[in-house]
């Protein structure tokens, strides 16, 4: 019996079987990213209920077209509060980014939030505020002035860095983890790119509120991500485990003694002490540094997530 | 051949009884019985009477000690490799167990130098087709036809000719050990011990194929058969059965029995001495001395073998017929490992979608990372198949001792600087891009040694290809790093660098499968009077 078919080893299809998988690969990525997608948008942007709105209705009609406190120093005066959790909300736009309607508008979109937790839209300008300090360790100082340490969401648009960061805290962060505050942020980054600050902001406080909810929020970054890394591992285990299973391993050198009939016989063994041999092996004189001082007060206890723009 | 005293027919080795069985008038005899009439009816085959009518009749025990120094055999020689295989009756045929070729083959009784020892077959047939059943089970990737049952059929129980060495080692010996360690201020103390006394050791069972057909991969992988279980050689043992011949003398592998058995002995010594004065150990590599003598026995141990063809190369599967220890040659169907990588992918997917959530900029250091181990095994196969050809030898003499290990702790050292002398400079993804970039530094120390091993081989005539996949991964991961450097603000970068890199993955895989199937299979050899192994 001669056997007709080839290995790929000594065929020509090899670029052809490449490309193919490359190809698949390729249209698995799209696939999935356009099905999630537009599962995602059609679960996170459902219109607001009217009758939770009703409260803050109210209350920006009698207060729509003022400007609202922004205070940077000490601790800021919350721009609403929702009497029945008494969280706050608060928006400091510092960098100038929405105009007056949008930042109404905004403070609709967080005020959903409250009931759950604080909610914080704050913008660095190009001067920024925090030289030294990361994006994700500034957004937390402000968190704490915000919040102390309570449940709530806080969304950053750093001018300085170019980078959103949202933290949160207590029962918000609960649901809002840091995966999903990546997430969010990957999902709204390309609106702060266009310059789409609104936009952006809203859509935060919007899938934050959807999770808060229940409901679901689009993950293209999740899903693309783990497909390739699945793709990947699938690949080299499975190279691994081929590689394993045709190692013509040799027997180990106990083996090869095992197979052995052995007899021994020692006569007149003596063991004596010939002299000490010294070596120079100097001390080091390192100091045993005591560990750095851990905790300057009461620290963020939270998490977050980011993404540039 | 031997005759059945009761109907003439032929006599098998039966496995199970260990005795000789007639398939017609289903009557057993033992080896040692049988040995006697077969050397009646050869004597009076040469006599030139009919062979129907064989009489057989016992030999006297003197007579049977004379038949003892030598046993004849049936030689065939395939057609198309030249190789050589044994048997007792007239004819073979089926496939040539070196080359895989057809073939139908008479017989040309030859005397055989009889070796001293055997390893009766204890595994049967069924039993041997059970284990490589079982084992290719595990081997998803291989051709289908590797599979066949038709083709597992074709398993023929060889026995092959083995040296097994007896060693002993006796004299006085002197050894330096190592006592108590202790410091006083900005001094080490060693005490320094010296062990000596009278060994006698003796070993028995180191083995060694001596046939050169017979490839060294494949008899390393068989053993260690139980070599105490070996008993004095009769022909009965052969009958039903192929064997090969040797023809490799003992002195050429004495020298590994020899260093094994010098290497026991001291970690002999050195647990005597330990039992003497616990403190002291003794370096167990160095030898203690003593004169060495070293002896070795022919033995036939028995070993199932398949060759299976495949264009012009043959891959080999063989099972121990003693303990039922399997090698193979594997093939690989890089169409199925595509398959199984695909399959995978989903179980995984959801496995990881349950757990995590990556960012783009944490993938790509994974991915350069995945991409390194890539560019390791590529060396690690590289470099294997110099070992193979002996081709590691060829620039030796420029070559200081310059280990690869050394190589990439050095490069990821200045790798590691330069990480930390950028991160130090408030940039964004200082761990991501420090692990890319060390990733990327192996890949390119594994690439220069692969290169190596490359250029070592082309001298000595191996041509290998697939180094510009090397290459491509190497500029992958280095793109991916100076994504992750200069940190684009969207994402797509960073899929398309964990794309590229996953891409030069299958890539490097893929040519790594190619040579393994050029590893795992082989050109039949073209054996002259002495034989050439092509692996040896
Ligand atoms: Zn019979
Ligand atoms: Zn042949």
């Amino acid at each position: 019996m001669i056997v007709r078919k080839r290995y790929i080893g000594e065929s020509k299809i090899r670029p052809a079987v490449l490309c193919g998988a490359v190809l698949s690969a390729v249209l698995i990525l799209i696939g999935i990213w356009s099905i999630s997608a537009s599962f995602g948008r059609a679960a996170v942007i459902p219109e607001a209920k009217a009758e939770e709105n009703r409260d803050f209705d109210r209350w920006s009609d009698e207060h729509y077209g003022q400007d609202f406190p922004v205070t940077r120093e000490g601790v800021p005066a919350a721009q609403q509060e929702n009497t029945e959790t008494g969280y706050q909300v608060f928006l400091f736009d510092d960098a100038d980014l929405l105009k007056p309607e949008e930042e109404t508008r905004l403070l609709a979109e967080m005020y959903k939030i409250t009931a759950y937790g604080g909610a914080a839209f704050v913008s660095v300008s190009m001067e920024g505020h925090h030289a030294g300090t990361s994006t994700k360790e500034y957004a937390q100082k402000q968190y704490l002035q915000c919040f102390g340490n309570n449940s709530g969401i806080l969304f950053m648009i750093d001018m300085s860095t170019r980078q959103l960061w949202i933290s949160a805290n207590g029962e918000v962060y609960r649901t809002v983890t840091d995966a999903y505050c990546n997430t969010i942020a990957d999902n709204v980054y390309t609106y702060a790119t266009k310059g789409a600050y609104y936009e952006c902001a809203k859509r935060v406080f919007e899938q934050a509120n959807a999770l808060l909810e229940g409901r679901k929020i689009s993950q293209p970054m999740k899903h693309i991500s783990n497909l390739l890394l699945a793709m990947a591992l699938a690949v080299v285990g499975v190279f691994g485990y081929i590689l394993f299973i045709s190692n013509k391993s040799r027997p180990s050198t106990s083996a090869v003694l095992g197979g052995t009939k052995q007899r021994h016989h020692f006569d007149n063994l003596k063991v004596v002490y010939l002299r000490t041999d010294s070596e120079y092996s100097p001390v080091s004189k390192s100091s045993g540094g005591g560990s750095g001082s851990s905790g300057g007060g009461g620290g963020f206890s939270g998490g977050g997530g980011g993404h540039s723009f | 051949m031997i005759g059945c005293p009761g109907c003439g027919a032929y006599l098998r080795f039966d496995i199970k009884s260990q005795m000789l069985k007639c398939d017609y008038c289903e009557s057993s005899y033992s080896v040692a019985e049988a040995d006697r009439f077969r050397s009646a009816s050869e004597v009076v085959l040469e006599e030139g009477e009919n062979q129907s009518s064989t009489t057989v009749e016992y030999l006297s025990d003197e007579e049977g000690r004379r038949a003892q120094n030598g046993y004849s055999l049936y030689a065939f020689s395939c057609p198309q490799c030249g190789g050589t295989i044994y048997g007792d009756c007239q004819d073979l045929t089926g496939f040539c167990s070196y080359c895989g070729s057809p073939v139908e083959l008479a017989g040309r009784l030859t005397e055989l130098e009889k070796p001293e020892c055997v390893i009766p077959f204890q595994k049967t047939k069924e039993d041997c087709k059970t284990i490589f059943s079982r084992f290719v089970r595990k081997a998803f990737f291989l051709p289908k036809e590797y599979k066949d049952a038709e083709h597992i059929d074709s398993f023929r129980g060889i026995y092959m000719p083995y040296y097994v060495y007896k060693v002993n080692q006796t004299g006085d010996f002197r050894v330096n050990g190592k006592g108590k360690s202790y410091r006083r201020g900005d001094y080490i103390y060693t005490e320094i011990y010296e062990a000596s006394g009278e060994m006698d050791s003796s070993y028995e069972g180191f083995e060694h194929d001596s046939s050169s057909t017979f490839s060294d991969d494949i008899s390393e992988s068989l053993g260690p058969f139980r070599n105490q279980d070996r008993i004095p050689f009769q022909g009965g043992y052969l009958a039903g059965f192929y064997a090969d011949a040797a023809d490799q003398k003992p002195g050429e592998f004495e020298k590994n029995a020899r260093s094994e058995a010098q290497h026991e002995t001291m970690r002999q010594v050195a647990r005597e001495v330990r039992r003497q004065n616990s403190s002291v150990s003794i370096d167990t590599k160095k030898l203690g001395g003593g004169t060495i003598t070293v002896s070795a026995e022919k033995t036939m141990y028995p070993v199932w073998f398949m060759s299976y063809r495949n264009g012009d190369r043959v891959a080999y599967a063989a099972v121990n017929g003693q303990t039922g220890k399997i090698t193979a040659d594997l093939p690989l169907d890089f169409r199925k490992f595509l398959l199984c990588a695909a399959l995978l992918t989903v179980p995984l997917y959801f496995l990881l979608e349950a757990i995590f959530t990556f960012l783009p900029t944490t993938m790509v250091p994974i991915f350069s990372v995945m991409a390194a181990i890539a560019m390791g095994m590529f060396w690690h196969q590289g470099n294997d198949i110099m070992k193979r050809d002996d081709a590691k030898h060829v620039n030796a003499k420029k070559r200081k001792k310059k280990s690869g290990a050394g190589a990439i702790v050095f490069t990821a050292v200045i790798a590691i600087g330069i990480y930390a002398a950028i991160s130090g400079m408030g940039f964004r993804h200082p761990v991501g891009f420090g692990l890319s970039a060390v990733c990327a530094c192996v890949s390119l120390v594994f690439m220069g040694m692969s290169g190596k091993c490359y250029s070592n081989l082309a001298v000595v005539g191996t041509k290998m290809s697939g180094f510009t996949a090397a290459v491509a991964t190497v500029i992958a991961v280095v793109a991916a790093t100076a994504i992750i450097l200069v940190s684009p603000v969207h994402d797509y970068w960073y899929y398309g660098a964990c794309l590229a890199v996953l891409v030069c993955i299958l890539w490097i895989f893929l040519v790594i499968a190619c040579n393994h199937n050029m590893l795992a299979t082989r050109k039949p050899v073209q054996f002259n009077k002495k034989g050439g192994d092509d692996r040896a």
